[in-house]
């Protein structure tokens, strides 16, 4: 996982794509798709205060593409990797970073969407998109810059951390179950 | 039953006519290729007869192929959409609902938030106090894969009872159970397009992204002008499907996302949205050069606002929301909102083929605008036809004339944020949704006027039950937004909210229909989250 993220750990800064603001009638094929991907979105953060320590991990296969689309402007996320991403403990509780297995994480781009006036301090959706592969316990991590004093301003929860971690079980089959 | 099923229902248990020259109609663009597809089909349909319309409606899961595509989705009796009820004013209609359904869509790879309340609700504690919540959700039917079955029938656009057996949305008819409806349609019901759909509080969006919908047809004065009865009609439903890799609709948590797909899931799971005409992706509609067809229009999409055009095309509408109009309207497209029917006559230009589309639009999802999205294909081809378009249709109901007994303010808000609890919570006047609140109380014949102000950027679709309404105002239309309407002669029952902005309506509550019934955002996962109040239109004299 380590060596992947160190590929885009050049970055140092979140790579915002602006959106083209077009406003000719496309048409795109039907269904209208998201590249199969799993949207993560700020209400999927690792337990979140209204789980009352009950929240587990969900589960993706191994290959799946992880989109995490958080509130941002003024805020810019930025992927963070290696020992600054940690899985979350279940529950609050059960430390998954004892586990052995590890899946690897892989950044594949960087998005952003217009967002003006639907969240209270922000005005864009900051899009990453992930693969994830191979079979274990992944994090996704994302850190605000700048870092805000109110956590509000994420969409997460009064008195939370700033940084988004939402930790995944990888490589178990799933939605079509053989 | 297939052992994912298996494991699913185990992991939860128009006088005059005017002849219009085929090149008038496309002013424009020419004739572009477009996506082959299977003919549009007519809706099944069933007819009054003797004054009665008695049918059964059998909700239950189908494997339905929409396109090169098998999905399995709740159906009314078959068929996705429902069939068509079509009758007249002064007749009875009596459905026997049998509520077949059972949970689907159901994510394996992850829990329910079963102890993750929503904004505004009590926490339920800690994992220890959490079971015996669960449990006492599970008790009393309100875990999502129960909700999500639970139903009943609302008769959108009809002006009849809000109560007993007739148009009550506060019945609850679970799996198993069956109930009969009885409505009695009044002599001066308008003639027009209606529809009928679930709204069971909870499970509408649910239901409508499954295409569970039927449209209902009002025969009357406008179908007896001569050029009007000439015509082919064709009856379209637009519906809009959520479905994962399964081609179910998912049992859920819904979230608002960003990008080609507007919701995501808790837990997330890959969807697609589709987008149909009649359960058909992408059909071919057949006209001549130069003929002239009505087309009856419903979006009964839960949450897309489908801006309709059929390209290089003007239309001529003749009613909307089921209520005609005096005279056609020329319009270049058709704006209708999740749950407005519009009626139209189109007149076929040049041989060819023309994309008919939902317009890109902006209705304040977040993300930014909606994608365009081909609806169908417009072909054609074979000898001309002389379309005619009529002067005049009928007379427009009035609003009578009295003077406005009252006016209300209400505001409509909403938190996609997810900081005070789980998922998102929409408001008016800063209340959630209780069955057991009258919000409003309202007095049989008296005339009032609402205003409606829109505190967000969604432009929550204002939607309320039994009596339709005229726009007396509108502010806040953004600019170079042509998709407004704000003719104050007509009627709607379905008229958004500008974002930020603010709509008076009017509306006479007619004075033989009495009784507890609700006013919404037709965005239904709006609506299920709490954007709906309850109204009670008392008789005459006994407003208390």
């Amino acid at each position: 996982m380590g060596s992947r993220i160190a590929l885009v750990a050049g970055m140092g800064a979140v790579v915002l794509v602006t959106a083209t603001g077009d406003t000719q009638d496309g048409l795109p094929g039907q269904p209208l798709e998201s590249d199969e991907a799993y949207i993560l979105t700020q209400q999927h953060r690792d337990n979140l205060p209204w789980w009352n320590n009950t929240w587990v991990p969900q589960t993706v296969p191994s290959g799946a593409h992880i989109q995490v689309q958080l509130p941002s402007d003024p805020v810019e996320w930025v992927p963070e990797h290696g020992r600054d991403c940690e899985p979350s403990p279940v529950a609050d509780l059960v430390p998954t970073s004892l586990l052995p297995l590890r899946a690897d994480v892989e950044l594949l781009d960087t998005d952003t969407l217009p967002n003006s006036d639907r969240m209270t301090g922000s005005s864009e959706i900051s899009v990453f998109s992930y693969r994830v592969s191979g079979v274990g316990i992944a994090a996704v991590c994302l850190r605000p810059e700048p870092d805000p004093a109110d956590p509000a301003q994420l969409g997460f929860p009064p008195g939370t951390p700033s940084d988004y971690v939402v930790t995944l079980v990888v490589g178990v089959p799933q939605a079509s179950l053989p | 039953m297939d052992r994912r099923t298996v494991l699913k229902n185990a992991g939860l248990a128009v006088m005059g006519g005017l002849v219009v020259p085929r090149s008038a109609a496309s002013p424009s663009s020419g004739p572009v290729s477009g996506v082959e597809g299977e003919p549009l089909r007519d809706l099944p349909e069933v007819r009054s007869s003797g004054g009665v319309l008695d049918h059964q409606l059998n909700m239950a899961a189908e494997r339905v192929e929409v396109g090169d595509r098998v999905i399995t989705v709740d159906t009314y009796n078959g068929t996705m959409p429902g069939p068509i009820l079509r009758f007249r004013p002064g007749e009875q209609v009596r459905l026997l609902l049998r509520n077949n359904m059972h949970p689907m869509g159901i994510p394996p790879n992850g829990p329910p938030p079963l102890c993750a309340p929503p904004p505004g609700e009590d926490s339920p504690g800690g994992p220890l106090e959490c079971l015996p919540h669960a449990a006492g959700h599970l008790a009393e039917g309100e875990t999502l894969a129960q909700t999500s079955v639970a139903t009943n029938i609302h008769t959108h656009g009809l002006q009849v009872s809000p109560e007993g057996r007739a148009d009550n949305v506060f019945l609850r008819i679970d799996p198993g159970q069956r109930h009969q409806y009885v409505y009695d349609i009044p002599d001066d019901q308008p003639a027009g397009l209606h529809w009928y759909h679930p709204h069971f509080h909870g499970s509408t969006s649910h239901q409508g992204w499954a295409g569970l919908s039927g449209p209902m047809i009002v025969e009357g004065d406008i179908d007896r002008v001569p050029e009007i009865a000439d015509m082919r009609e064709r009856t379209m439903v637009i519906n809009e499907l959520w479905l994962n890799e399964d081609g179910e609709v998912p049992t859920a948590m819904v979230l608002p996302s960003g990008g080609q797909v507007p919701f995501t899931s808790v837990p997330a799971v890959p969807t697609t949205m589709t987008f149909t005409l009649n359960g058909q992706l992408v059909p071919e509609i057949d006209m001549r050069p130069g003929e002239a067809q009505r087309w009856r229009v419903l979006n009964a999409s839960p949450h897309r606002a489908v801006w309709l055009q059929a390209d290089g095309h003007e239309l001529y509408k003749i009613g909307q929301d089921g209520i005609p109009f005096e005279r056609p309207k020329r319009v270049d497209s058709v704006m209708l909102s999740a749950g407005n029917r519009a009626e139209f006559i189109i007149t076929a230009g040049d041989p060819g083929r023309y994309p008919v589309v939902a317009r890109r639009y902006d209705q304040g999802h977040p993300g930014g605008a909606r994608p365009a999205v081909q609806l169908g294909t417009l072909v054609i081809d074979g000898a001309t036809a002389g379309g005619r378009i009529p002067r005049e249709l009928v007379d427009a109901p009035a609003v009578p004339d009295l003077p406005v007994t009252r006016r209300r303010t209400l505001v409509f808000s909403g938190d996609i944020s997810g900081h005070d609890g789980a998922g998102v919570r929409f408001f008016i006047d800063d209340q959630l949704y209780r069955h057991d609140r009258i919000d409003q109380e309202v007095e049989a014949g008296t005339v009032e006027e609402w205003r409606l102000v829109n505190e967000d950027v969604f432009q929550h679709p204002f939607h309320i039950h039994v009596n339709p309404f005229r726009i007396v105002d509108v502010k806040g239309i953004p600019p170079g937004d042509s998709s407004w309407e704000t003719d104050p002669s007509i009627w709607w029952d379905v008229f958004r909210l500008p974002p930020k902005g603010e709509v008076t309506m009017r509306t006479y509550f007619r004075p033989d229909i009495t009784g507890k019934t609700v006013y919404h955002c037709h965005i239904l996962p709006h609506e299920d989250n709490g954007m709906m109040g309850n109204v009670l239109i008392s008789p005459e004299g006994e407003v208390t």
